[in-house]
């Protein structure tokens, strides 16, 4: 889980060494913030959320198959 | 894929069995009950469920069929792929020689040298699976060329998901899964190389199926249109196929589309050109 968020985030920055992503587990949810560069937090969202939406789909199809959720919280 | 017949206990598990005999998903296949079955009491008079699936992929090709006897002027411009295949028929993944064999089902589409980048597409849809957990996958990568010349090379990069679970994540709520794949393998992809082409990510022959749907159902629908002189709108879509649907009428006399509606909710409508 954490390991593809920091992935995709590295592939989309220009900035990889400034993102650092956190899981703690609370019951079923997995919940997941990830930080990258202020100036670079247009770039994992993208226009409209699309990237964001896009990255959190995946995240609740890789959860699903431990019928657990995926909260994804992104912060500059 | 020729149409099956399944017989089972009940209508709900015939169609399942089915479903897995095809490797196919409900929304790719025609769903006939032959015979509702019966249980029974206490298994007494009970009668199996029987029902045929015809995957739309077939009846698709049947109908190119039927229509081929009537050529029409959309038919001889489309810029389409061929046929609907399925995906153990996918093109093999370009070895890395200076030219690449052509893919032997889309002959329009000429032999290209590999796309700058190509690699890093297919690595950047294996990493995402693994980090995903896919349990079973393959992935191959060919670089298009369309011949008609007015469109721009692009990347294809055909996942095959071995497990049923994992195609149906994939597949199930209108692609969700395989259009976030997509959107994410572009966006790192564009990042990376700085290049404006598309890569777009198939899994298991969605997209090459659907795509032969969109255009032979586009084509049906332009000539209801010019026969009755109403618009036809067809249900929502996302950008990706809405614009297969304008390509294939774009040179089709008497009728024009466009999209309307917002978000999720935006469609094409088929109009009578006046």
């Amino acid at each position: 889980m954490k390991e593809l968020v920091e992935y995709v985030a590295r592939g989309l920055v220009d900035h990889p060494e400034q993102v650092k992503v956190t899981e703690s587990v609370d019951r079923d949810t997995v919940f997941l913030e990830l930080r990258v560069s202020p100036d670079e937090v247009g770039r994992v969202i993208g226009r409209e959320g699309r990237l964001a939406n896009a990255l959190r789909t995946l995240l609740r199809i890789s959860a699903a198959r431990s019928r657990k959720r995926v909260v994804l919280d992104i912060r500059d | 894929m020729p149409a099956i017949e399944v017989s089972a206990p009940d209508v709900e598990s015939a169609i399942a069995q089915g479903l897995q005999q095809l490797n196919l998903i409900r929304a790719e296949v025609k769903i006939e009950v032959l015979d509702e079955g019966n249980r029974g009491v206490l298994g007494i008079g009970a009668k199996p469920a029987r029902v045929r699936l015809t995957p739309f992929a077939e009846l698709e090709m049947q109908e190119a069929a039927s229509a081929a006897a009537a050529p029409s002027v959309a038919e001889a411009s489309s810029p389409s792929p061929s046929a609907a295949e399925p995906p153990s028929a996918a093109p093999q993944a370009v070895e890395p020689s200076p030219i690449a064999p052509a893919p032997p089902e889309a002959p329009e589409e000429a032999a290209a040298p590999k796309i700058e980048g190509e690699e890093l597409a297919l690595t950047l849809v294996r990493d995402i699976l693994r980090l995903m957990g896919m349990k079973r996958y393959e992935v191959k990568a060919h670089s298009v060329v369309p011949a008609n010349g007015d469109e721009e090379p692009f990347i294809w990069v055909d996942v095959t998901l071995g497990n049923a679970h994992d195609e149906e994540m994939m597949l199930s709520h209108q692609r969700e899964g395989l259009n976030a794949l997509q959107t994410v393998v572009q966006t790192m992809w564009s990042h990376r190389t700085r290049s404006s082409l598309r890569v777009n990510v198939d899994v298991n022959g969605y997209r090459r199926r659907r795509e032969q749907h969109l255009i032979n159902m586009a084509r049906r629908l332009a000539d209801k249109v010019v026969a009755h002189g109403k618009p036809i709108t067809l249900e929502p879509m996302p950008a990706n196929e809405r614009r297969i649907v304008h390509m294939a009428l774009r040179d089709r006399p008497g009728v024009f589309t466009e999209s309307f509606g917002e978000g999720s909710s935006r469609k094409v409508q088929i109009k009578p050109k006046r």
